[in-house]
């Protein structure tokens, strides 16, 4: 008898035990209220880990101004972070503000996460600042905000200036002139565009850049197009861009072996002037110059993809998104810091570290010169989101990725490579 | 009184080995529950989940029937990874043990700095994998230094772009595996080698019989219960490899080196497709558990022990 009441027992204090990991107190939208009081508590945020040079100045400033709550930000590689968004947000012990990709495309993304419930609409936070309406495809559900992006990242060519002018090369605002480019590098004994294939989302850049130009400032519509049915990746300039992609590959435009290279070693090369110049986003360049030696300038240029100038579009698309959780433990504390990142101070701050322009301008940000075509560009409307964040799942994306690194290693043809991406747009 | 201490000791016998197997119920009870908790019944709603269209975030779901398994099978990327997985378990086993013997014997003899030599091969399993993978992600770079000095030795025409070409890449991660497994199962066939009576030994080599002959007809079958162990966990290893690859190569270039438990990861964490991940990892278990029970009976019937 005392060892089955043991058992009993035993089994009882499990039970309890494992009822008590699983629950959590459930946070009522009425705790918003009280939203002018002092904030108190503590406040827990979880950012990727890019996301850290430019987050906590601005905690610590947030932090400052409200002695009374205590700041708690954790930060996560991209694909750590979103497995351990997901899981805290379904186990109810998620942050009360974190990060959330714009539009679609990978796990951690407002179109995602949303449906959910998981979310709460940004749009019932008073003195929230408006943003461009050239955002909304990718922060907005059906008329409802879910995600407030800190900046606008491109993707472009950036530059090394000195080793572009040792090289005796000019930037090119043609397609023609790219391969020129490539030629004048090669003859210098340089690489004409670093590459580093190795880190998958390298791989979509040099098709992201071509196809801003090529397919969505041709056809803004295509993408619905694909959506309903009416156009295909394989049956579309895609399919141009990805050969002009191997054509910069067969002008010797690339790193050697670039399926084995990291993006590291790619931005070294960069930096060091052993190439002249790569594509990528311009979150990176602040890291490119770290490693650069002292003195070293950088530009940058909107990819050509035509023989006209006035052609050339760039992809340019909504970054540092953070968004609120629904269920948040200190809702007035996560409002509030919402809010005083999106104030111009806060914003010209971190787009500055992050390397972007802010997504609201403000006066208080000073421009990048290296920034300039993306300013240039986004003001004139002549930018495309990355087509990922449009696309319905992140299948479509990994298919792309993928498919760039077997093209380059012949393991595939571009066109398997267009119909693979086809095929999963459809699948879910 | 007499009468009760006379009565005492055979009472009291007679209770502890009544009482035993509930006594020994009653320790084992909440390692037990934890077993259940922690790993059972995760492991049945796993199974269910495999049946089902879950993204790991919804609080719904819709049950698919086998369409999960059948989508696995159908996928050309996910046979790969199988086979891929079959490839790095049964290749970097059969090597690693090959090696991991052939050292022990070596550093079995009285020969000087035997210790040193120990630790120096024993050295990369003290290594986590992770480690030992960006370590070696970085040797095998188009730049790296093995491509460094086989130039240095006039052997450039052997240069590979190790990682990037789909040809080297899976063979790139079986090298670091089996360098890191020798030394596992040098240790290991060390062990078998120490309980091995010297006498036995001298006595065939008295006899007549070769180093050959002594280690084929004494050596092996002693050693027969280290060998079950050790190729039972490196092949089990083997299977579940992840991150090697996962550090070395993410499972490219373009899913070349994909192993079924990197794939799991993606499906699950990349792309929420938590049914047809928790599909895959229950195919990886099942492979686990049949290809373990195989290669333990047979290497019991060769003379291994339980």
């Amino acid at each position: 008898m005392e060892s089955k009441k043991a058992i009993a027992v035993t089994l009882a204090a499990l039970l309890a035990l494992g009822t008590a990991a699983c629950s959590s107190p459930a946070p009522t939208p009425a705790e918003t209220a009280g939203a002018d009081a002092p904030l108190s508590g503590t406040l827990v945020i979880g950012a990727y880990a890019t996301a850290k040079p430019a987050l906590d100045p601005i905690i610590a400033q947030f932090e400052e101004a409200n002695p009374g709550l205590t700041v708690t930000a954790t930060y996560a590689d991209n694909q750590q972070y979103q497995a351990a968004i997901r899981t805290q947000l379904s186990s109810g012990t998620a942050p009360d503000v974190f990060t959330v990709w714009p539009g679609n495309g990978n796990p951690g993304a407002m179109e995602v996460l949303a449906p959910t419930g998981y979310l709460l609409d940004l749009s019932t936070i008073d003195g929230l600042p408006a943003l461009p309406e050239a955002l909304d495809s990718v922060t907005k559900i059906d008329d409802k905000r879910y995600v407030f992006p800190m900046t606008v990242a491109g993707i472009g060519a950036v530059y090394n200036e000195q080793a572009v002018e040792e090289a005796g090369a000019k930037v090119p605002t043609t397609w023609s002139e790219v391969l020129d480019f490539c030629e004048a590098a090669t003859d210098a004994g340089k690489v004409g565009f670093s590459l580093g294939l190795q880190s998958l989302f390298v791989t979509q850049l040099i098709n992201y850049s071509l196809t801003s130009t090529l397919v969505y400032a041709a056809d803004p519509d295509f993408e619905s197009k694909v959506k309903d049915g009416d156009a295909t990746f394989l049956k579309s300039k895609w399919k141009k861009a990805f050969e002009m992609y191997m054509d910069m590959n067969d002008a010797g435009c690339f790193t050697a072996n670039p399926n084995g290279t990291t993006n590291d070693i790619a931005q070294a090369d960069l930096a060091s002037g052993k190439a002249l110049a790569s594509v990528t986003l311009t979150t990176t360049i602040s890291q490119i110059k770290a490693l650069a030696p002292a003195g070293t300038t950088f530009g940058m240029f909107a990819l050509p993809a035509t023989e006209d100038p006035d052609d050339t579009w760039m992809p340019a698309a909504a970054f540092d998104g953070f968004g609120l959780n629904a269920k948040a433990k200190n809702p007035a504390a996560a409002a509030a810091f919402l809010k005083y990142m999106a104030s111009p101070d806060s914003m010209a701050s971190y787009a500055t570290v992050a390397g972007s322009l802010p997504s609201i301008d403000t006066d208080k940000f000073t421009l990048n010169p290296a920034l300039a075509i993306l300013d240039t560009d986004w003001k004139a409307g002549k930018t495309y989101p990355f087509p990922d964040q449009l696309w319905p799942n992140p299948v479509v994306s990994s298919a792309h990725k993928e498919g760039v690194q077997k093209v380059f290693g012949g393991q595939a043809s571009i066109d398997d490579i267009l119909n693979a991406m086809d095929v999963a747009y459809k699948t879910q | 009184m007499a009468r009760t201490s006379e009565a005492a000791p055979a009472a009291l016998k007679r209770r502890r080995i009544t009482s035993m197997p509930r006594t020994v119920l009653l320790f084992a009870v909440p390692a037990l529950a934890l077993y259940t908790f922690v790993l059972l019944v995760p492991t049945a709603r796993g199974t269910v989940f495999a049946f089902t269209n879950w993204d790991g975030l919804s609080r719904t779901f819709d049950f698919v029937g086998f369409n999960n398994f059948a989508a696995i099978f159908a996928n050309p990327d996910s046979v790969k990874a199988i086979i891929n997985t079959l490839i790095i378990a049964f290749v970097t086993t059969f090597i690693a043990n090959a090696i991991g013997l052939a050292l022990a014997v070596a550093l079995n003899s009285r020969i000087k700095s035997r210790n040193a030599l120990r630790v120096f091969f024993f050295a990369p399993a003290v290594l986590t994998p992770v480690v030992t993978a960006y370590l070696f992600k970085y040797i095998f770079a188009p730049l790296g230094p093995l491509n460094g000095v086989l130039d240095a030795f006039g052997l450039g025409v052997l240069k590979q772009d190790w990682l990037g070409d789909p040809n080297w890449a899976l063979i790139a991660v079986m090298i670091v595996i089996i360098w890191q497994q020798s030394g596992y199962t040098m240790v290991i066939y060390l062990a078998g080698l120490q309980g091995i009576p010297a006498e036995l030994l001298e006595a065939s080599a008295v006899d007549g019989a070769g180093a050959g002959r002594r280690f084929w007809s004494i050596t092996r079958p002693l050693l027969a219960p280290a060998i079950t162990i050790s190729v039972m966990l490196t092949l089990i290893h083997g299977l579940k490899v992840f991150a090697e690859v996962y550090v070395m190569t993410g499972g490219g270039p373009g899913n070349s080196t994909n192993s079924l438990s990197t794939l799991i990861y993606k499906n699950a964490f990349q792309f929420g497709l938590f049914g047809s991940s928790i599909a895959m990892a229950l195919i990886l278990l099942v492979m686990v558990a049949l290809i373990s029970a195989i290669q333990y009976r047979a290497l019991l019937a060769q003379g291994g022990h339980k």
